[in-house]
This record gives C-alpha cells, sequence and structure tokens, in this order.
C-alpha cells in the first residue's frame, strides 16, 4: 500500500503542469462557486446596511398613505401594541430652501430635506457623529445641525445663523452642529439633509403634535408581522411596513443571481471537461503500473482506491486554496457591484462558514466525479488485458452511440428553449446550454474530420506540403480534440455572455433612445392640470403632460406586484412614448382607446411571464379603492421602466389609486435638458421642484447594469483563461509525445524553418477549428439565452455582427498560435539524435 | 572511383554531466562510389555515432566531414536538410515512421518536404512499393505493419528520392533472421541494381557479408 501511494505521489510530482492544471481550474471553480453563493449574501447585506444608515435597527416604518389629506398624524399607538415595542419613534420631515448667494452670478435655491426629531430619538434610531457642535445641547428652539457636505459646499460655519424659507415664510436657525456623513446624514449624491428639533418643525408646519413617519423596533422580531397587521387595521390612512422586505431584496438581487448561476455553470463544466480529460491521460499513463501492481497481488478496491485518493487530493488541495481565492473574488465582485452614483453604498462582503465548507465539498465532489469515469474503465479492464497490453484495441472501435446522443442533444437544444416557459424553462434552459456544449464534443471528431478533409484539399494551395503535412498530423490527432474543445467551450461562453450583456446594454439605451420621446421627468408636490399651461410657456419646453403612476401594486392571489403602474391617456400617450401593439400604429390607438371602455390594463411581457398570464386574462390588483379587476387587452414587449410595467386608462387609475394629483410631468424640450431642469427647479423652488433628465436615469441603470455584466464578463475571461491554460498543458504533452516523430521529420530532410512553419499550421488550423465550432456553439447558446430572457426579463434582440463572430474565431487562433511558439521553438532546436534513439 | 563520403580527424566528445566521454577518436574514414560497407563492433563503442555524424544529423566535436565533396561543418540548416533529403537515405533499427501517416505518404516525406508535388512521383512510388513488396499495404499506417514491413517502408522512403548514398543503423537489429535476410537481399540488390553506396551499422557476421567492405570500430577508433 505505501509503495502505491509513494509512486503516485511520485507521478504527481513529476507532471507538476498538468497537476497544477487541474490544481487551478478546482481552484477556480471552487472560488467562484464560493463568491457567487455568497455575491447574494453580500448584496443583500450592502442593501440593507444602506437602508439602516436610515432606518438604523428600525423594523417596521409607518407613514400616512398616499391617498391620506395630509401627511402628518397622530404619532399615538393602539396601547396594546406599545407593551412589545422596544421603541418607536416620531419624526416630522419638511424642506426648507436656502438661498445661496453667489458673487456675480444668480442665486441658487438649494431644497434642504428637513428632519425634525428629538436629538436623543434620532440617536436611537440611527447615531448621528457630529464634527463641531455649538450649543446643540439642549436640542431646543431654532437650531440645526446641517452635513458636512453642505456646509463645505456653501461656506456655512458652526455657530453662524442659517436663513431658511419653510412654507414661504423665511426663519433663522442657529447652526448648532455640523455632522459628519454617516448615519442619516449619509451622501446620497444628491441631496441636502439637516435635522431640526421637532417641536419647531411641526409648530412652523402647524401641526404641533403630529408627525410624518414612525419608526419602530419590535422587542422580539418574531411578533413584527402580527405586530404590522395589528396596525394596519387600527391606523386605515397609514401605511405599514416592513423597513426591508424579502421582496425587495429579492427584488435588488434576482437578476445577479441567476447572471451569475449561468456563468457559473460555464466555468464549472470547463473544470469538468479537464478534470476528466485529465484524468483520462492519468489512468492509462498509471495502466502499467496498476497492473503490475495488481498481478503482484493488490486488489482491484486498492487500485481503485489509489487512484480515487489522488482525485480526492487534488479535490481537497484545490477546494482549499479554491476557498481563499473565493474570498478575494468576492470582494471584486462586491466591489464591482457597488453602486457608484450613491456614495451611500459601502463595499461590503458577507459570507458563512456553511457557504466556505460547501464551496469546500464541492470542489471535492467536482474532482471525483469529472474522474469517476475514466477510473471506473480501468477498474473494470482484466489484470490479464493489462499486462499483456491489449487494451488499446478495446478502445479503437468509434462507439456509435457518441453521434447519436450528440444529435439528441443538439436537437434539444435547438427546440426546447422555443418552448419551456416559466420557471421550469429557465431551469431547461440552462440545462439545453450545457446539452449544447455537450453536443459540440460529442460531435467533435466528425465535425474535425469533415474540416480536416477541406484543409487538406485547401492548404496545398496556400501552405504547400508542410499544409498538407500539418494536415495530415491533425488527422486522428485526441490531443488536437481536446484542444478544439477547450477552445470551443471557452470561446462559446465568451462570446455567448459578451453577446447577451451588450445586447442588453443596447436594449437598454435604445429603449431610452427611443421608446421615451420625452426628455425629464419633473415633478413637485400636489401638481394638477394647471401646472401644463405655466410649464409650456417655459422658453425651451415643447410639450409637457402629466402622468399618474403608482409602484408596487400587489397581485391579488399571488405573491409579486407590479412595480410601475401607469395612466395612459389615449390622447397623448403614444406622443410620449413610443408603444406599438399587435404591429401597428392604429392597432395601438385602438388598444389605447379601449382601455377607456372598461377597467382593462395593457401589460409587459415580463409582467405576463412574472404572473403566468396571458391577453384576455384578467387580474385583480389590490388599489387604495379596494380590489379592482383589470382585463388583460395587450401584452407589451418592452423594457419600460426596467419591464415590470403596466398601463391603465388615467380616469380608472384616478379612480382606484385615488389620486388627487400627477405624478410626475412629463417633459418635452428642445433645449439642453440638464440646463433646462436646473432652470425649472430654480423656478418652482418655492413648491419643492424636483426631476430628473432621461439620460440622468439612462447613465444610472446603464451603470448599474454595466457592473454585474462587467462580473460576467469576467466569468467567460475566467472560462477562457482556464482553457488557454488546458491548450497549454495539452501542446506541452503532444510536444513531448512527438519529440520522436519530429526528429525524424529533421532526419528525413526537414529544415527548422519547414518544422516551425508546420506546427504554426498546425496550431492554426486547429485554433481555426475551435474558432469556428466555438463560434457555432455559441450561436446556439445565444438562442438559448435569447428565450431564457424572454422568461425573465423581456426580449432582448441579440445583436451580434460578422466583425465579432470572426473575432470570435480568431481568439482561438492566437489563443493556439501563441500557445504554440514555445513547442515551436522547442521542436526547431531538438536534437534529432536523442529524440529518435529508443532510450 | 570518386569518394562519397570523407571523414578527416574526426572527434565526437559527449558531455556527461561534468565528465567528456570520448566517443570517436580521430577518425579518418572514405568509402567511394559504389560500395557497400558494414560498420561493426561492439556495443557502445561509437559506430551509430559515426553514422549519424555521416549523416550530419549531429555535428563533429573536431574533424572534417565532406559529403560527395562538399564540407558538412559549413552547411546552413537548409542547405544541410536538403543534403539530407536528396543526397542521403536514412534507415533506422527502430524504423522511425511517421505513425499518422500511412505508407505512401511515409513513403512520399522526402518530396514533400522537398517542396515538390507527390503526384509527380506516382511511378516513382509504384515503382519503390513493388521494389519492397508493400503495393498491397500501400494505405495502411505503420501500427497495423509487421516489424519486417515497416522497416521494408523505411527503405521505400530512404531510396524514393533516388539518394546517392544509404546510411543503416542496424537495420535488421529487431527483425527475426528470416525478416532480416529478406531486407539485406533488398539493400544488396539496391546497392548491386542501382549502384547506391551503402554504409550500414550491424552487430551480425552474415549481414556484413551482404557488403563489399567491413569496417571494424573499437574504443571510437577504426581498425580495419
Ligand atoms: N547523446 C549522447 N550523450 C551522451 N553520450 C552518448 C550520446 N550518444 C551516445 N553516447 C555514448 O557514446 C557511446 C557510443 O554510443 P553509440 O554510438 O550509440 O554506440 P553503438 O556503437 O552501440 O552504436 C556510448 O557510450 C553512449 O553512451
Ligand atoms: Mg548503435
Amino acid at each position: 500500500m505505501n509503495i502505491i501511494i509513494k509512486f503516485l505521489l511520485k507521478n504527481i510530482k513529476e507532471k507538476k503542469l498538468r497537476t497544477a492544471l487541474i490544481l487551478f481550474s478546482i481552484t477556480i471553480s471552487a472560488a467562484l462557486f464560493f463568491a457567487s453563493s455568497a455575491t447574494t449574501d453580500s448584496m443583500v447585506k450592502m442593501y440593507t446596511d444602506q437602508i439602516k444608515k436610515f432606518y438604523g435597527e428600525s423594523e417596521i416604518i409607518i407613514e400616512a398613505k398616499d391617498t391620506a389629506p395630509s401627511r402628518y398624524f397622530n404619532p399615538t399607538l393602539p396601547q396594546e401594541y406599545k407593551s412589545h415595542l422596544q421603541y418607536s419613534v416620531g419624526l416630522f420631515s419638511g424642506t426648507g430652501i436656502y438661498k445661496y448667494k453667489r458673487s456675480g452670478a444668480k442665486d441658487e435655491n438649494v431644497s434642504i430635506n428637513l428632519r425634525g426629531i428629538d436629538w436623543k430619538d434620532q440617536q436611537i434610531i440611527s447615531k448621528v457623529t457630529l464634527a463641531s457642535e455649538f450649543e446643540v445641547d439642549p436640542f431646543q428652539g431654532k437650531k440645526i445641525v446641517i452635513s458636512k457636505k453642505t456646509a463645505d459646499k456653501y461656506g456655512l460655519e458652526i455657530g453662524k445663523t442659517l436663513e431658511l424659507m419653510i412654507e414661504g415664510t423665511k426663519y433663522k436657525f442657529l447652526i448648532s452642529g455640523i455632522a459628519q456623513m454617516t448615519g442619516p446624514f449619509t451622501d446620497d449624491g444628491r441631496s441636502h439633509f439637516a435635522i431640526v428639533p421637532m417641536e419647531i418643525l411641526s409648530s412652523i408646519y402647524d401641526q404641533k403634535g403630529n408627525v410624518s413617519t414612525i419608526y419602530i423596533k419590535t422587542l422580539n422580531s418574531v411578533e413584527k408581522q402580527w405586530i404590522i397587521k395589528g396596525l394596519t387595521a387600527s391606523m386605515k390612512k397609514q401605511h405599514v411596513r416592513e423597513t426591508i422586505s424579502q421582496s425587495d431584496l429579492q427584488e435588488q438581487t434576482g437578476g445577479v443571481t441567476v447572471a451569475l448561476s449561468m456563468a457559473l455553470v460555464l466555468v464549472l463544466f470547463m473544470s469538468v471537461f479537464i478534470i476528466y480529460t485529465s484524468f483520462k491521460v492519468i489512468t492509462t499513463e498509471r495502466l502499467p503500473v496498476i497492473g503490475t501492481f495488481r498481478s503482484i497481488g493488490a486488489t482491484r478496491k486498492v487500485t481503485d482506491f489509489v487512484l480515487l485518493g489522488e482525485s480526492v487530493a487534488y479535490g481537497v488541495i484545490g477546494g482549499l486554496l479554491g476557498s481563499g481565492l473565493g474570498i478575494g473574488i468576492l470582494y471584486l465582485i462586491a466591489k464591482a457591484t457597488t453602486p457608484t452614483w450613491d456614495p451611500g453604498y459601502k463595499t461590503s462582503v458577507q459570507f458563512t462558514s456553511a457557504q466556505l465548507i460547501t464551496s469546500f465539498l464541492m470542489a471535492v465532489i467536482l474532482s471525483l466525479l469529472s474522474s469517476l469515469i475514466p477510473i471506473l474503465k480501468v477498474s473494470r479492464i482484466p489484470v490479464k488485458e493489462i499486462v499483456l497490453n491489449k487494451i488499446e484495441k478495446n478502445q479503437k472501435g468509434s462507439k456509435i452511440w457518441k453521434p447519436i446522443l450528440g444529435i439528441i442533444f443538439l436537437l434539444a437544444a435547438f427546440f426546447v428553449p422555443p418552448v419551456a416557459k416559466g420557471d421550469p424553462g429557465i431551469l431547461m434552459d440552462t440545462v439545453c446550454t450545457l446539452l449544447s456544449i455537450a453536443a459540440v464534443i460529442l460531435l467533435l471528431p466528425y465535425l474535425v474530420r469533415g474540416f480536416v478533409a477541406v484543409f487538406e484539399r485547401l492548404y496545398i494551395y496556400i501552405f504547400g506540403n508542410e499544409g498538407v503535412l500539418a494536415v495530415k498530423n491533425l488527422r486522428n490527432n485526441k490531443n488536437l480534440l481536446n484542444n478544439v474543445s477547450l477552445l470551443a467551450i471557452g470561446i462559446s461562453s465568451l462570446l455567448m455572455i459578451n453577446t447577451v450583456t451588450r445586447s442588453s446594454v443596447t436594449e437598454i439605451i435604445n429603449y431610452f433612445d427611443t421608446c421615451m420621446k420625452y426628455q425629464m421627468f419633473f415633478w413637485v408636490p400636489e401638481m394638477d392640470k394647471s401646472y401644463e399651461p405655466i410649464l409650456k410657456a417655459v422658453d425651451g419646453i415643447k410639450g409637457a403632460k402629466g402622468f399618474y403612476s403608482a409602484n408596487g401594486i400587489e397581485v391579488k392571489g399571488t405573491d409579486k406586484k407590479i412595480d410601475s403602474l401607469e395612466s395612459a391617456n389615449k390622447d397623448f400617450y403614444m406622443d410620449y412614448i413610443d408603444i406599438t401593439l399587435d404591429g401597428s400604429k392604429e392597432a395601438t390607438l385602438k388598444k389605447l382607446e379601449q382601455l377607456e371602455n372598461e377597467r382593462s390594463i395593457i401589460i409587459t411581457g415580463v409582467v405576463r411571464n412574472k404572473l403566468g398570464v396571458k391577453e384576455g386574462d384578467s387580474i385583480t390588483l389590490k388599489m387604495p379603492a379596494g380590489d379592482r379587476t383589470y382585463k388583460i387587452i395587450a401584452i407589451w414587449d418592452s423594457m419600460m421602466m426596467g419591464g415590470n410595467y403596466a398601463a391603465i386608462a388615467e380616469k380608472y387609475l384616478k379612480q382606484d389609486m385615488q389620486s388627487k394629483y400627477y405624478s410626475y410631468f412629463a417633459i418635452k424640450s428642445d433645449k439642453n435638458p440638464e440646463e433646462l431642469l436646473l432652470f425649472l427647479k430654480d423656478k418652482f423652488a418655492r413648491n419643492l421642484a424636483n426631476g430628473q433628465t432621461m439620460k440622468e436615469i439612462k447613465d444610472m441603470v446603464v451603470e448599474s447594469n454595466s457592473q454585474i455584466f462587467n462580473v460576467m464578463n469576467a466569468f467567460s475571461v475566467i472560462t477562457i483563461l482556464i482553457g488557454v491554460f488546458g491548450v497549454l498543458n495539452n501542446l506541452i504533452i503532444s510536444f513531448i509525445e512527438r519529440k520522436r516523430s519530429l526528429a525524424v521529420f529533421r532526419s528525413v530532410g526537414m529544415n527548422k524553418k519547414q518544422i516551425v512553419k508546420m506546427i504554426f499550421i498546425e496550431s492554426m488550423t486547429g485554433g481555426l477549428i475551435g474558432g469556428i465550432v466555438g463560434v457555432a456553439a455559441g450561436l446556439i447558446m445565444i438562442n438559448i439565452m435569447k428565450h431564457m430572457l424572454t422568461q425573465v426579463i423581456a426580449t432582448i434582440p441579440m445583436n451580434y455582427s460578422i466583425t465579432m463572430l470572426t473575432i470570435s474565431a480568431t481568439i482561438g487562433v492566437i489563443i493556439m498560435v501563441t500557445a504554440s511558439i514555445s513547442p515551436a521553438m522547442k521542436s526547431s532546436k531538438l536534437n534529432i539524435i536523442e529524440s529518435i534513439k529508443y532510450e | 572511383m570518386t569518394a562519397m563520403i570523407e571523414a578527416t580527424n574526426l572527434c565526437k566528445t559527449f558531455k556527461l554531466g561534468t565528465v567528456d566521454v570520448e566517443v570517436l577518436k580521430d577518425i579518418d574514414l572514405t568509402i567511394n562510389s559504389g560500395e557497400f560497407a558494414s560498420i561493426m563492433g561492439p556495443s557502445g563503442s561509437g559506430k551509430s555515432t559515426l553514422l549519424y555524424l555521416i549523416g550530419g544529423l549531429d555535428k563533429p566535436t573536431t574533424g572534417s566531414i565532406k559529403i560527395k565533396g562538399k564540407e558538412l561543418s559549413v552547411m546552413k540548416d537548409k542547405e544541410e536538410s536538403v543534403m539530407r533529403r536528396r543526397d542521403i537515405g536514412f534507415v533506422f533499427q527502430f524504423y522511425n515512421l511517421i505513425p499518422n501517416l500511412n505508407v505512401e505518404e511515409n513513403i512520399m516525406l522526402p518530396i514533400l518536404l522537398d517542396g515538390r508535388k507527390m503526384k509527380d512521383y506516382k511511378d516513382k512510388l509504384e515503382e519503390i512499393l513493388e521494389e519492397v513488396g508493400l503495393t498491397e499495404r500501400r494505405h495502411h499506417t505503420p501500427r497495423e505493419l509487421s516489424g519486417g514491413q515497416q522497416q521494408r517502408v523505411a527503405i521505400a522512403r530512404a531510396l524514393i528520392n533516388e539518394p546517392d548514398i544509404i546510411l543503416a543503423d542496424e537495420p535488421i537489429g529487431n527483425l527475426d533472421s528470416k525478416t532480416g535476410t529478406d531486407v539485406m537481399k533488398l539493400l544488396q540488390r539496391i546497392n548491386i541494381k542501382k549502384g547506391k553506396t551503402i554504409v550500414q551499422v550491424t552487430h551480425s557476421k552474415e549481414a556484413a557479408e551482404y557488403g563489399t567492405r567491413t569496417i571494424n570500430v573499437r574504443d571510437g577508433r577504426i581498425c580495419e
């Protein structure tokens, strides 16, 4: 037993490169497995941290409903719940305008979000750290704590006064604190925030004793849902909700999780392939010795155990290394997915020891399973055959089941995705992606044979006799098959992920550039029709229309929500939003008219998939006026508002949502939107105006998406990297195996140049075949992804250019040719005699 | 009689770690056109080394080799390779065929390397296949052939380009005696009918008897 293990250890050490390759692929797989499973947790933590900055440890938040007559309400809670709470803190929100006088320029109206709160209450929900203070205690009267950012930007100093316009009246506040940018003062990159005593703010608003928000932390969080239910029942005009809800978290992380698992699947596949092929080589290499060991009395169990032990050893080492590397990668992913537009987000990583252990076990299982087939195959060979060296004949005949299975897989990859629907459809699509690669690998020997036959004819004209020899060397060449497989897996992943991510970005940009026919959103509280002529009169505004909208409308009988429900006024909806239903403008207009006749709704493809409904079905929405049933009259394939969008007639939205005011004005302009928005904000500052240009939103959406896309692309680059490493290893093995043949070529008169030429033609051809097959597989996978995305998000037209396909195929050539530089040089410097002699 | 191969003051030293092993010591040897020379001697005496030096597969430490009057040491890789494919045919003890090429392709290698077209040598190929008796096996790969057949492919490969010199390192060392005799007869026929100069390394007295001259090597020196 000891001697067998010694022999194995020696072998492992001897084949350094192969050992490194196996360990590398296992390590990377474990690391990525760990990273992607922990990424969701980290994102949850990041999101929660961000929210906690404002809410602290509060679990429940109570605010007035949109439909309530006033934002402010009496904070008295029903007695029966009080004893179940750790705290309940009321606060009073308002807005003040600070006129910033700039020398030589127009005054700037700066709007500051004011929070009225008792100082000690604020410290209970989330701590404020003061950079400097002046008579902040007692926090009473017209005192204000501003942020360091506000102070720095407008040159405000501690102990000085700050004049604010609130509700049309000017008030002088004493700046008694300048706060660090933490807790509630955390910078969101856009607005200014300040804290004033609760009493003073509520009395300015003439709402003494009332609050706008209540934050609650329970004594026992198990009771949270019960308390929410109870409070909801007794506080009719207020909305009682969790500060962080499960579905919010889902929304935040869902896309990333799906994307990462898809990318992970490809990396794992690559590793399985590398381990499997390596073990095929390992077992053949060890065969004679295994035969010898068995012939001198080692049982089959012992030799199996030793081979399996080797694979477990790789798994254990790779698993350990991978866990370490995984933490690093996790940090990088976290960094890449941290929203940069909002400085409030801090990169943070979050993982559990269970995840580390799972990744470690995954590495061991991956290694074990991938090596199992070759090991069992060897185990089944009778000792006699090994000793008599008869096995080669057994393996020769090509198996008929392989191409048949390959074709079945290929057909499945083509025909299953278009009909796979819903959640099981996503799983089926993932399986189909794997099947398509498996099909390529199974069919590869036949494909390569075809390619070689073609190249053989071509090369005589292009490269002369060296070309012909090169192609002949590629016939029935196992090494080539391996390299082509590796390249094909890598290139197809790269092409697929690249195409999908680029197409998605293009689609997002496209949506903003073409679908939205207006340039900015603009809103002030309590906007009605009277604003329309006022806005239209502004220089540079070509059109302005008010829209009603509601967010997060629950669909009865499901746990799903419609993120964005908007009013579609038949008179102008099509002027502001590029919508086409049933293929024509007329049909679209008809549908919009139909919205007015009865409660009916237009939903996007995303909503349809989410709810599992079809045109003609009815859905019931939970609305302030009660549950209302709407008939689906059209499905709109659009990324509108991120895709989760529906439109109903203006009159029904007003009725059922009990909306009195517009949510925003859509503004068309032929002027620079940024300047116009600044102008409008300033002009309507008294009314607390706000807005966002389409470009701002677009940039934000593109950026938030491109980060996760970067991560996916990084995965595909890693897949290629593992592939490159595999190719390198194969080429070196092949060089060692071919040394003799190369020396023979030399001995019959091949010169150094010819050898180099031949080897480069070989690798170039191999690379080209790998590239072409990879592109073909990539196209199949892109098709699958298209169907999958239709299920998850929306129909995104996949755009890839001939250039991109050519580049992908060329990557194969570049990898192979580069990887063969060293073997080619070595071949030309080969000592003929040493290589030709039998040692 | 013209000298085909002229070696003068030939020395070859191998470095084995820090030790220099002097394998060939000051060898002078001339082989004339049409000769069939057999180099004999105990194993390890330097016979193969001598043959490889003559064929330009390795460089002498000192001394000169002239093939058909041309000095080998001044040749560039390209010239040397041309010489190997046009003027010299090599036959090895272990055949050394390219495993993934079939019989025809293996034989045609020197033609291909010379940048000539296979189809121009159809007749020539037929003739040589006939000569070595492998017409039926032309599409087989080496691993489907017996040792004797493989050696005959190697000889055919050495002949295809009509070189003046054939160098054979223990051509029958790996064959049974019946097959060995066939191969020796083939070489003899080539020597007599085609007038090729042949130098073979051999262990066996019988094999040497097919030749016209025997050269004995002992301890790196020639003692004829
Ligand atoms: N490449 C080499 N490096 C070191 N020693 C060598 C090399 N080739 C041959 N030798 C040594 O040179 C001697 C002669 O070898 P060789 O010419 O093959 O003998 P033989 O007469 O059996 O053909 C042997 O001792 C051998 O070990
Ligand atoms: Mg020898």
